[in-house]
């Protein structure tokens, strides 16, 4: 694969990994107005930031086929029938972790200026600007516990239309997705009733 | 047939931390302190007492379905928080409230909406975050249109309305909500008169469909017109629960017996200094000091100057509408020759005849040199007194007619 490819479908997911992230965990602080004043079940906040990062992902997507064509791997069906699955991994990932944020936000508000310092080092443990292969010793085992290394690795095998999809690696993510969206879920629904008082 | 009571309320408290420390929490502080004294990681400090605050303390009620309760209560007397425990919004500290029906609140007007989306997508979009379903909507759109009176505009950015057609189409949307109990705050208090009667009518209607409201207002009357029945609150707790008239009456009663508006911490002044006003009362025929005065009960004003120095000084009164306009004007120059004062002196004027309607009224009290281009001390738009209108008057019913004063003016028929 070479590298400008390898790069950008790599980069496509960061990007709108790092942007959910950010705006998920400000936007209990954002709209704190309708905290205040309307009752509504809060988790749907979260979730609505990391849905409508989800569509910008979506709609840069073309970009990435054209420049697929444009390095010659052609369309394949496996990308398309698989990009639920891809999209359903992300989203839990991004909003377990946006939920446990947005919560632990409204109590420290300056999570917010801290959070892009992780974000910007989340970049460089996840395999986006250098495959996986390169990591062999015990960082391996390391980058295993990151949910983005599966979703990443398979994500570029559809693009190039490898044979191997990497089915172990995004059993991983999954599972390792469902554990953080729990996660996040319960730490959410802990404190969600106090959102309120401290907002 | 027993019906259960659509909103149970047992025992309700609601306990807020105030006090020196800041409200404004931050990781980074809360790490510098673990450094700084790590022996505080293990014996986890509990907030003082004295940072303690109840909001509301041992609040019970219940409510049978369809009926019309007002809140009333002064400024911090916990009305909001009660609503915003009734709204689930926030939860209660300790006790528990049963609520059997979906509830709609209306806590302030226009929130969530959207000033870059057009008038129809925030009637949709507002509509949804109160809690309503895109079909219920729909059935309801010409509703909602009408009432805001804002047909021209509905595919107008809402950033581009005036304040009054952003409140009428708020308020257009929450009144026409499908719950079966309705909380509303005070949300009257805005738009023109016509439009507050317009509001008042269509929450009438609402609660004659057999709706619960819960109401919150400072308007008096319309808590007198619309409701049956009535919470008085004070300190956060529950003071009186009875009948509206009843209710009203005890908490106008209940707020005379406070002191009076303290002049010397009163913020709105200005002047010079060289005299300072230091005592306003209103005085009763009896020279009993009160705040609540019968109509056509004469008013006794009593102002204490303190001369810094020998002054030659007018002491001029003017009565205030709640809002701040002025109704009348009086001074002491209109009754006799001002002199030179020094010292402390007491200058008292009666009011009478008294043609005041049933409102709360304002004084500005003014010092000022004999040409009145030199203020010496004034105390702007002191809220001293009001005229009592809702009971035993039954001459002077508090009757929805225009205007502010009134004369016994005689008719005649054919």
């Amino acid at each position: 694969m070479p590298y400008p490819l390898f790069a950008y479908s790599g980069l496509v997911i960061w990007t709108f990994f790092s942007n959910a992230l950010t705006q998920a965990s400000n936007s209990l602080v954002e709209n704190n107005s309708l905290l205040k004043k309307v009752y509504f079940p809060r988790v749907i906040i979260p979730f609505s930031v990391v849905v409508t990062s989800l569509l910008d992902f979506l709609i840069s997507l073309p970009l990435l086929l054209i420049l697929g064509i444009y390095f010659g791997f052609g369309l394949n069906l496996n990308f398309f029938l698989m990009l639920p699955l891809i999209l359903i991994i992300l989203f839990l990932s991004v909003s377990g972790l946006g939920m446990a944020l947005a919560a632990i936000n409204v109590k420290f508000r300056d999570v917010r200026y801290i959070l892009p310092f992780f974000i910007q080092t989340g970049l460089f443990v996840t395999p986006i600007i250098y495959p996986l292969e390169v990591i062999t010793d015990f960082r391996y085992w390391i980058l295993l516990l990151n949910p983005l290394t599966g979703v990443v690795e398979f994500w570029r095998q559809l693009i190039s239309g490898g044979a191997d999809l990497g089915w172990g690696l995004l059993l991983l993510s999954t599972f390792e997705a469902f554990l953080i969206f729990a996660v996040g879920l319960i730490i959410f629904k802990r404190t969600e009733s106090f959102f309120a008082d401290i907002v | 047939m027993h019906m259960e009571p659509i909103i149970e309320v047992n025992g309700i408290s609601k306990r807020y931390r105030i006090g020196a420390k800041m409200p404004y929490y931050s990781l980074r502080d809360v790490l510098m302190e673990i450094i700084k004294s790590p022996q505080k990681l293990i014996k986890t400090s509990s907030n003082s007492v004295a940072e303690q605050f109840w909001a509301l303390k041992d609040v019970a009620f219940s409510v049978p379905r369809g009926q019309v309760v007002g809140v009333i209560g002064r400024n911090g007397a916990g009305k909001s928080t009660l609503l915003k425990i009734l709204s689930r919004i926030t939860p209660p500290t300790s006790g528990e409230v049963r609520l059997r029906g979906k509830v709609a609140s209306l806590l302030e007007i226009g929130t969530g909406f959207n000033p870059e989306l057009t008038g129809r997508e925030n009637i949709y979009l507002n509509g949804a975050i109160l809690g309503m379903t895109q079909k219920e909507i729909k059935q309801k759109f010409h509703d909602i249109l009408s009432f805001a009176e804002i047909d021209k505009f509905i595919d107008t950015p809402v950033k581009f309305y005036s304040s009054g057609m952003y409140v009428r189409l708020a308020f257009a949307v929450a009144a026409n909500l499908e719950a079966e109990i309705l909380i509303i705050d005070e949300v009257l208090a805005v738009g023109d008169t016509s439009f507050q009667k317009k509001c008042l009518a269509k929450m009438g209607e609402v609660a004659q469909g057999g709706r619960t409201v819960i109401f919150v207002s400072h308007n008096l009357a319309a808590i007198e017109a619309m409701t049956d029945r009535c919470l008085v609150l004070s300190g956060g707790k529950l003071v009186l629960d009875a009948d509206s008239h009843q209710a009203i009456d005890y908490y106008l009663k209940s707020l005379s017996k406070e002191t009076q508006a303290d002049v010397s911490g009163w913020k709105d002044r200005q002047g010079s200094g060289e005299a300072r006003i230091i005592n306003v009362e209103a005085l009763n025929l009896k020279n009993m000091k009160t705040s609540f005065f019968n109509p056509e009960e004469p008013i006794k004003l009593s102002v204490t100057v303190d001369f810094k120095r020998k002054l030659k000084a007018d002491v001029g009164v003017s009565v205030e509408m709640a809002n701040q306009v002025p109704l009348f004007a009086t001074q002491l120059s209109d009754s006799e020759k001002t002199r030179v004062y020094s010292g402390t002196k007491k200058f008292e004027v009666v009011i009478d005849p008294n043609r005041l309607r049933p409102s709360p009224y304002l004084l500005t009290v003014v010092v000022t040199s004999m040409d009145r281009q030199q203020v010496y001390d004034g105390v702007l738009h002191l809220p001293l007194f009001q005229i009592e209108g809702y009971n035993q008057s039954k001459n002077f019913p508090l009757d929805g007619r225009p205007g502010y004063i009134y004369f016994p003016f005689k008719w005649k028929s054919e």
